[in-house]
């Protein structure tokens, strides 16, 4: 072997170096050199013996993948790419994740304001945040449909069973990684979501004992505190995703063995040709499917960067307050189906039933068994998926608060008007407008027009939750139901009903707290139609603060708030 | 010799020296890693010291509530305290038709949703408690109206005593639950002992009497 200066005398220093560049990409790559690579980015036909095959066989980063596909496979049906998005997105969690993770405590004494120092101080750091926090959603989102795409192309058939099995293992991680994250922000819409959880597992179907040990394990102490939150954490950044990252492999591995399943029409009935790829059906790895997934790359991060910059923010509540649960608080979109069962059915019931249903998505493909994956032989597959879909819909809906979680009618305007949480509809009006009085709901407050705008919003809320008894043109009447102990409930609209009140009168009432600070309180007063000496309510409990520096609007502004 | 023994064992179908000794080992593994399961189960459960929950929390005599009046929320005790008597019934508090005897006294209740622990709240204008989470009902006493909590509101003990702090009577135990105390002449001091839990019973639903169940 020529040394590097023997290499210069024969052939120039110029020579020399691209040789040597040249040795170093084929050792690089384990195979193909300079040429090679820019042969296979152009589209030639490659050389004798075939360089793209080597980094497969000698590479570790490709040794996994495989070295051709079927072409049929290749296009965006019949995978949609969602296999592949699912790992893209496992990965960027990853990434994301480490970077805050050095800026987080898991502790209850600093964790919510460490959130803070991120989105406020640390240098890209909302950025980051939003783009772990919009990962972790759209993880999920990817993973479901992988596996309902797998469902509908009756990929889970043989030889594929196990394939599933794991599928289905890497879908409850999934969901376990993103909720044991939603805990960390230590605000409110994690302590309480996480104590449902919890409280979950105690009502677990076992002995008694069972149950008290098992909460006990996974908060670390008789309620959620300290240790709750650091077991949460390392589930969150060790255990799980370990776990998930072993089953990819075993899922991944098992893709690769059996081969991506080719469109049910493409192969006869009871086939599985999808290792059996003739010559002139075969896409290379290198450079069709490699130069593809850099593009889904480049697409997906631009449409997760471009998501967290512009178009979608992280929530983050209040700091936890283990004394207060915040009205309408809900589920995850992703758990919002047990939130509904939740409400319907005991929760023993409940929590014993997902594990039941989970298993029996698990053990579906050994007993499902027909030999056809083609749609027109699987319709009552099909269709009772498309039920199971429909019913998953409903349950979810049902875990929102409009479903018999509404409160009475002030409760509701309140609520929506001057809300607990977020910024809502009055809190944003620029401080100077705030002036101490007494406001009406649709009131024009001349030379205020965000107030007036505030104000009007409170006229819709109002006609939302009221009705009317005497004719009074601007709501609607009054349903009356005389309940059986002779109280009357008065609801409004025609098929859905909620509870309304009948002619109420109400006013926002502010009045300056203390310099550059107002005080915004809802009064409400409905006189009960039956008996005029009595209200049915009477309420000025509600209660919010404005400071001139609080920043409401600039907020609005910056963050595109809803306001 | 090994491969005649082995020979000698494939022919009679039982296990070789050699065989059983790697099922010893492996099953030496297996009965450490379940050791090791069990440890790891022992690690993970806390421990605390007796009596480090709950507390004597006194209250006092303009915090109690009127009779059958909106409850008072004490947070920090996590208790609402309420003064019921059902022989004065309003529409916070009436007997309900499977109720034969007259409910009296102070109770204190506990703030967490027997459903799955989230803290519900007084509605004044429901004039009933209301859970965030999950929608459950109850009446000023604690009892469910609404499912799907699965039991009356939980109840601490409450104690009275004089003005020489000697107890004159604490929450009467009822159904191994904490009836309301219907406080005797002479109490000059209240306090509740929120070490002292007792779950709330399984009543009937209240709306089922009413017919306004969902």
């Amino acid at each position: 072997m020529a040394t590097f200066v023997d290499q210069v005398r024969e052939m120039g220093l110029k020579q020399a170096v691209i040789t040597k560049a040249d040795e170093a990409v084929e050792r690089l790559t384990a195979g193909m050199n300079i040429n090679d690579i820019r042969a296979a980015l152009r589209g030639d036909e490659p050389r004798r013996p075939n360089p793209r095959l080597r980094p497969h066989a000698d590479g570790f980063w490709l040794h996994i993948r495989p070295s051709f596909y079927h072409t049929e496979v290749t296009h965006i049906y019949p995978t949609f790419r969602l296999g592949w998005l699912s790992t893209f997105m496992f990965v960027w969690e990853t990434i994301t994740g480490i970077v805050l993770m050095v800026f987080y405590t898991p502790s209850p004494l600093v964790a919510y304001s460490n959130m803070w120092n991120i989105l406020s101080n640390v240098p890209l750091g909302q950025l980051f945040r939003n783009m772990h926090r919009l990962g972790a959603e759209v993880m999920v989102l990817v993973v479901a449909l992988h596996m309902l795409r797998t469902f509908i192309t009756g990929s889970y058939k043989k030889p594929r069973q196990f394939t599933w099995v794991t599928g289905m293992i890497l879908l409850v991680l999934t969901l376990m990684l993103s909720f044991s994250g939603y805990l960390l922000p230590w605000d409110q819409l994690a302590y309480w979501a996480l104590t449902v959880f919890l409280s979950g597992a105690e009502n677990a179907p076992a002995p008694e004992v069972v149950n008290a040990n098992i909460l006990l394990i996974l908060q670390g102490a008789p309620s959620l505190g300290a240790d709750g939150l650091l077991r949460w954490y390392l589930l969150h950044v060790l255990l799980m995703p370990l776990l998930l990252g072993i089953f990819f492999f075993v899922h991944y591995y098992k893709v690769v063995l059996y081969g991506i399943s080719l469109p049910p029409g493409r192969e006869e009935i009871g086939e599985d040709t999808a290792k059996r790829v003739p010559r002139d059906e075969r896409t290379y790895f290198i450079p069709d499917i490699l130069t593809n997934e850099l593009m889904w790359t480049a697409l997906a991060t631009l449409f997760l960067v471009a998501g967290s910059l512009w178009l979608w923010d992280a929530p983050l509540e209040t700091h936890a307050d283990p004394i207060v649960t915040p009205l309408h608080v809900v589920a995850p979109w992703y758990l919002s189906w047990s939130q509904g069962w939740l409400k319907l059915a005991d929760a023993t019931l409940v929590v014993g039933f997902i594990p039941l249903l989970l298993v029996v998505f698990i053990v579906m493909p050994y007993f499902e068994v027909g030999k056809s994956r083609r749609y027109a032989d699987r319709r009552v597959g099909l269709s009772v998926s498309m039920l199971f879909i429909a019913f998953m819909l409903v349950s979810n809906w049902m875990g929102t608060p409009e479903y018999r979680v509404e409160s009475s009618p002030d409760r509701e305007v309140s609520l929506k008007f001057l809300p607990e949480e977020g910024v809502g509809r009055i809190l944003n009006v620029p401080f100077e407008e705030l002036r101490p009085g007494s406001y009406l709901p649709g009131q024009q407050v001349s030379g205020s027009p965000f107030l007036t705008s505030a104000l009007a919003e409170y006229e819709y809320l109002m006609k939302k939750y009221s009705c009317t008894l005497g004719g009074d043109s601007r709501l609607k009447p009054c349903n009356v139901e005389v309940l059986e102990s002779g109280d009357k409930r008065y609801t409004v609209g025609s098929i859905i009903r909620i509870p309304a009140m009948p002619d109420p009168y109400t006013e926002l009432r502010i009045r300056l707290k203390q310099e550059d600070l107002v005080e915004m309180r809802l009064y409400f007063e409905v006189v009960d139609p039956d008996n005029p000496g009595r209200f049915l309510i009477q309420s000025d409990d509600w209660i919010k603060y404005r400071h001139r520096n609080a920043n409401y609007e600039a907020e609005c502004r910056f963050a595109n708030k809803n306001c | 010799m090994a491969s005649q023994a082995a020979a000698a064992g494939a022919q009679t179908g039982g296990i070789t020296r050699r065989e059983f000794l790697y099922y010893i080992w492996g099953a030496s593994i297996a009965l450490l890693t379940a050791q090791g399961a069990g440890l790891l189960v022992w690690f993970l459960i806390p421990r605390f010291r007796e009596g480090e929950f709950g507390g004597l929390f006194p209250i006092t005599f303009d915090q109690m509530p009127e009779v059958n009046g909106p409850p008072t929320n004490v947070a920090d005790g996590r208790f609402w305290l309420v003064n019921l008597d059902t022989n004065s019934p309003n529409a916070r508090m009436a007997l309900a038709p499977d109720e034969n005897t007259p409910i009296q006294g102070v109770a204190a209740i506990y703030k967490v949703c027997t459903h799955l622990g989230c803290i519900y709240d007084w509605t004044p204008a429901n004039e009933r408690f209301e859970c965030p989470c999950h929608g459950s009902k109850y009446r000023l006493d604690g009892r469910r109206i609404e499912a799907p909590a699965p039991r009356t509101l939980d109840r601490f003990k409450m104690v009275a005593y004089d003005e020489n702090r000697n107890v004159l009577a604490e929450s009467p135990v009822v159904d191994d639950f904490f009836a309301p105390l219907v406080l005797p002449p002479g109490t000059a001091r209240i306090s509740i002992d929120t070490g002292a839990r007792r779950r709330g019973l399984t009543n009937p639903l209240l709306c089922s009497f009413t017919g306004t169940c969902p």
